[in-house]
């Protein structure tokens, strides 16, 4: 399916949630943990879809998702909307809309799977730097660094795998 | 040589938008005995069912093929034409090129071919029909209605008041159903007990009605106008022609604190007891399996204190056998459970799982609202008897819920959600009532107005949204919700929350409607013989169907049901005998080997042994034989007999084997 | 001797080392062979599956092969979005192959690695290897009150591969009742605690943290038992500034399932890696009059 298609088709074929089978009982928003601190409330994430429109690829609640999926445990609907919020992340990704206040959480996850691609394995020290370079605030966090060290919780170097991102350049995909 | 005559209908667009009906009738006029063969727009119109009639008349048709729609539709009306010619009805079938052909394919041509190849197969087979002739049985002119609801009551007191005697059977200890625990009812307010219990009484005093409390329906046997029902009066332990029902057994009995089903957990009763004061039969029943002399062989009160002599220890269940010509089911419903759901449903460990005592359901919350319950109509939360200042109600709990498994609207709980609120705010003047709900469904006469006076006189506010959790902090429930309509979650304590849970059949429906062989939904639910133009009949003949075992419904919805159920009764009991149609098996005695191979598989009990006497009366061949008026037609007899010696009429070996001869290799 | 396939994941490798420092101990005790898992290389965690689901597929196909390469027993997880992420991956294999195609070519896998992945938690409750963890008992926690925190991850999505009931686990209530403490009955346990928004939006941890901190406190809690370095690290990391945010002054250590039972077993609170907490863990005779005080 083309991008030309509405994005509810999008998602439809994609996540396997028919958009039009929620009936806005809102209880998705009732449970989910990140509902008041975005733009629209996660069961208008539906109802725009539902209206034609692909308001959602713009806005900052599939952003807050955490994916803790209480919203679909719960859907009396049975709609996994967390499934529908991984694909609008993506997506968003893809057509480069990615709303400004959500750039701090893509550019985070954005560096945590290349770091997990380039070594297989994450290093939590090597993602913070990464991320407050990436945010442009290098000193964020950096308070709790002698604490995680003297804990002996912050590892430098470590062992490399590197098979998946190996596999992941095959056919010049970028990710 | 056959003279049959082929009349395609067209159905409006039903059938002609898929299948070429001119092109049909075309292809089947010089099929070998076909005289006639034309299409039509509405066959089953006058003009439709003129034309039949003019061309039996004026061509000497000796069979008559209507191709359109399901005989289930239309089969009388076709047969009733035919038969109004002077023609034998039998002699006129139907092929179905509606359900099985223009509506389940899209390929007009190959369903053309389709609707071709299903005439000729049927025009084989009327040239092999017979003059068949309706069997004539007697009818016992006496209804059972089982259930003493409120839907029961008013169908036996229908039947009774017009003459027809009636058997009602109740498995509780007494009538009156799940109306008699209500408080007021919806949208008028009028005390449920004040309108339910003269209806009671008077059920218990006509003399055309003979009560059956404390049992159930153990066997049915026969069918339409001829049943046998096997009734289990379960041991009451109490002789009710001996009991005055002064109550010094219930006072006086060492066990006291059983949860009563009557006031739905929410009140005490001892093991001997009335279920409540109004209760018809008002003599008690003993509750064995709590009861101390049952349990230990010790105690012995009750006996010894009855003056009259009524307690029977030793009383044993009892069968008792009723004929009956018809049977309404009138069985009621039961409510979902969020904490112990039905197999197949899941419940609500989200809510609790039924384990917070102040979230209780809508029949608990008509006990404490009701003047007769455990608080005395007082609001009373069950946890430790306070007032609550501010009550939540949520809707659809079960219901319109495909991921608990219940995916049906329960209809009445919009209103009595409405009335609760309305009742809690009329008793607790300074207190909030919150309702969250999806939709307001109101459509009865007079429901909407209810539900507005609720929000706007009485202040009942109105939350769209469902809830995600219930738990229960500091004495209080806190609500996790959402109000879509202002746009953000919502997060209320509520010191009672109470739950609209989904109406459900009883229990035990399916083994019920097995017994009596009633079809039923995929919920058990029992179903109606049409949707529409059938809807109190079940598809069995002579049951009928009254109240919320068909799905959910209010008490004038239930009444008015029962009544239509006790029409179709008096409808089927206005004729002293009953024609039945003459599908049923003919043992051919002449080749029957008496192996009974027959009786066994037969599954209404139809085949009896018949004994052949010379004319001295020595016995030469012993032989099975059909009752007709028993014997359901549906063949198995005809599959298994191995010398070939019964078949069905309108559907003999030759018929069937012709049907299939005539499908082009 | 039971055998598992050890999948540690990154966290346990860091953050979360006494997770598994303690794991490791336990199994030791209770006679577990656990083989890390060759090569073994990130789950994917929340990020790969949000911003490409290939790639999660990969990492998720990759680990169930190197695991399956080894021998056909189990995979252990500690860490709940490990276990999450190869669960998800895993129960794909059976129901939807067709999605794993992409992946599966990247990888160059002829066939898909069928084993079986499990949660530390559900070996815990397993009835063999609680019954040799009922007999290794040293030391009695009995009624020390004990706040089981489960997340998200743990119990979702519900299916068969999942460790408990969704709405209703009890497999962590379980487990803390065979070693003697008593698990409280609060009813956030199931709650998000703020997941990955620590480093993007470490004020909405904070906030979903704290509430769930609270209710543990005014709940009776003692101690906090969690089964995911995420959990454990917005939880004890985060937890004095939270709690000084909101002006409270009380603080509930947060142990892993693993480090509890270790302290039942008898184990050296270093072993466990008690001492890498940022909210210090009361010594265990502490911990054991706690419990017996809270009994009276």
């Amino acid at each position: 399916m083309g991008s030309s298609a509405p994005l509810r088709a999008q998602v439809a074929e994609a996540t396997g949630q028919n958009p039009f089978a929620c009936y806005q009982c809102g209880n998705c928003t009732a449970g989910c943990p990140m509902a008041e601190h975005g733009d629209l409330l996660p069961h208008q994430v539906f109802r725009e879809l539902q209206m034609g429109s692909d308001a959602p690829i713009r806005a900052m609640q599939p952003w807050l998702c955490v994916g803790c999926q209480t919203c679909a445990v719960r859907c009396p609907q049975q709609l996994d909307l967390s499934a529908v919020m991984d694909w609008l992340r993506a997506e968003a990704v893809r057509r480069g809309v990615v709303p400004a206040r959500a750039r701090r959480i893509a550019h985070f996850n954005r560096i945590f799977l290349r770091r997990v691609l380039a070594a297989g394995r994450l290093n939590e020290m090597e993602l913070g730097i990464l991320f407050n370079l990436a945010t442009l605030s290098p000193t964020q966090n950096a308070q709790s660094l002698p604490g995680l060290i003297r804990r002996g919780k912050i590892k430098l170097g470590g062992k490399a795998t590197r098979g998946p991102g190996v596999a992941m350049a095959k056919g010049g995909k970028e990710s | 040589m056959s003279r049959i005559g082929v009349f395609v209908c067209h159905c409006g667009e039903n059938i002609g938008r898929t299948v070429d009906c001119v092109r049909v009738a075309e292809g089947v006029k010089h099929h070998p005995g076909v005289v006639l063969a034309t299409d039509y727009k509405y066959m089953c119109s006058d003009p439709g069912q003129n034309m039949i009639r003019q061309a039996i008349r004026e061509n000497r048709l000796d069979g008559v093929v209507v191709a359109a729609c399901s005989p289930a539709m239309h089969e009388p009306t076709f047969r009733r034409a035919t038969a109004a010619e002077g023609l034998n009805p039998f002699r006129c079938e139907m092929v179905n090129v509606r359900e099985h052909c223009s509506w389940v394919h899209e390929d007009r041509e190959a369903a053309t071919e389709k609707a071709i190849d299903l005439i000729r197969m049927m025009i084989e087979k009327v040239k092999r029909n017979c003059d068949l002739f309706p069997i004539k049985v007697p009818m016992t002119r006496r209804a059972l209605v089982v259930g003493g609801g409120i839907a029961g009551i008013q169908a036996a007191l229908d039947l009774a008041n017009s003459g027809v005697p009636v058997v009602m059977v109740e498995r509780e200890p007494s009538i009156g159903g799940h109306m008699s625990q209500l408080s007021e009812t919806f949208p008028t307010l009028d005390c449920s007990q004040c309108i339910l219990t003269p209806r009671m009484v008077e059920v218990a005093q006509h003399p055309l009605i003979t009560l059956h409390t404390y049992s159930e329906v153990e066997e049915v046997r026969g069918y339409i106008g001829n049943f046998k029902v096997a009734i289990r009066k379960k041991a009451r332990s109490v002789d009710i022609t001996k009991c005055t029902g002064c109550g010094v057994c219930m006072q006086k009995c060492p066990v006291k604190k059983l949860p009563s089903t009557f006031d739905a957990g929410l009140g005490m009763r001892p093991a001997i007891y009335i279920p409540f004061p109004q209760a018809v039969p008002n003599k008690p029943v003993i509750d064995r399996e709590n009861c101390t002399y049952f349990k230990t062989g010790k105690c012995g009160v009750c006996k010894k204190l009855c003056g009259p002599g009524a307690i029977d220890y030793e009383q044993q269940d009892e069968i008792v056998t009723e004929e009956v010509g018809a049977i309404v089911l009138a069985t009621g419903y039961q409510l979902y459970r969020i904490g112990d759901p039905e197999p197949g449903l899941r419940g609500y460990p989200e809510y609790g799982g039924g384990e917070i005592k102040d979230v209780i359901d809508g029949l608990q919350f008509e006990r404490l609202a009701s003047a007769s319950g455990p608080t005395g109509g007082e609001i009373r939360r069950p946890s430790d008897g306070k007032i609550p200042q501010r009550v939540v109600f949520l809707q659809c709990i079960g219901s319109r819920d495909s991921s608990k498994g219940i995916e049906y609207c329960s209809k009445i709980c919009c209103m009595y959600t409405a009335k609760h609120a309305l009742l809690y705010k009329h008793k607790v003047h300074e207190g909030e009532a919150i309702v969250f709900y999806m939709d307001v469904r109101a459509p009865g006469k007079g429901y909407d107005e209810f539900v507005r006076r609720a929000v706007e006189e009485d202040e009942v506010l109105y939350l769209r949204g469902r809830v995600s959790r219930l738990y229960e902090d500091k004495g209080q429930i806190v609500v996790s919700g959402v109000d879509t309509l202002a746009g953000r979650p919502v997060e209320i304590r509520a010191d009672l929350v109470v739950l609209a849970t989904a109406i459900r059949p009883q229990p035990d429906a399916r083994q019920l409607a097995q017994k009596v062989g009633v079809g039923y939904d995929a919920h058990a639910f029992y179903s109606e013989a049409h949707p529409k133009l059938r809807p109190v009949e079940a598809a069995a003949a002579g049951i009928f169907l009254a109240g919320a075992c068909q799905g959910p419904k209010d008490i004038p919805e239930a009444v008015a049901q029962a009544s239509a159920a006790a029409a179709k009764c008096m409808v089927l009991f206005s004729k002293e005998i009953l024609e039945r149609e003459p599908v049923v098996a003919v043992v051919n005695e002449s080749t029957c080997a008496g192996c009974f191979a027959c009786k066994e598989v037969c599954a209404y009990g139809a085949i009896e042994p018949f004994d052949i006497l010379d004319r001295k009366g020595n016995l030469l061949r012993r032989v099975a034989r059909v009752n007709a008026g028993v014997c359901n037609g549906c063949g198995t007899c005809q599959a298994t007999c191995p010398s070939k010696s019964i078949e069905l009429s309108g559907f003999t070996d030759e018929q069937v084997f012709a049907q299939i001869a005539a499908l082009r290799p | 001797m039971r055998r598992y396939s050890y999948f540690p994941g990154c966290s346990l490798h860091s953050t979360a080392r006494e997770f598994d420092e303690s794991l490791r101990a336990v199994a030791g005790v209770l006679g577990l062979e656990l083989r890390e898992v060759p090569e073994w290389a990130c789950c994917g965690a929340t990020p790969a599956h949000a911003l490409d689901p290939e790639a999660a597929a990969v990492l998720g196909l990759w680990n169930l092969d190197h695991a399956a390469r080894s021998g056909s027993e189990p995979v252990l997880t500690g860490c709940a979005s490990c276990f999450s992420r190869l669960r998800a991956v895993r129960e794909e294999i059976d129901a939807h192959p067709e999605r794993l195609k992409g992946a599966r070519e990247r990888l160059d896998l002829k066939q898909d690695p069928r084993v079986e992945v499990l949660h530390i938690a559900q070996l815990l409750a397993d009835e063999e290897i609680g019954a040799m963890l009922s007999a290794g008992i040293q030391r009695s926690l009995a009624g020390l009150k004990v706040a089981c925190y489960y997340g998200c991850l743990l119990t979702r999505p519900r299916g068969e591969g999942a460790v408990d009931d969704t709405e209703n686990p009890q497999i962590l209530e379980g487990i803390v009742r065979r070693i003697g403490a008593e698990p409280i009955d609060w009813p956030l346990r199931l709650d998000c605690c703020g997941a990955s928004m620590a480093l993007p939006r470490p004020d909405l941890v904070r906030e979903l943290s704290g509430r769930l901190l609270v209710m543990a406190h005014e709940r009776g809690a003692q101690v906090m038992m969690v089964a995911c370095p995420l959990c454990h690290s917005n939880l004890d990391f985060k937890q004095n500034q939270i709690l000084k945010e909101r002006g409270h002054s009380f603080r509930i250590p947060i142990l892993y399932l693993t480090q509890l039972v270790g302290l039942a077993l008898g184990l050296p609170e270093r072993t466990l890696g008690l001492h890498r907490h940022f909210i210090p863990v009361p010594p265990i005779e502490e911990l054991i009059a706690r419990g017996e005080a809270s009994r009276v």
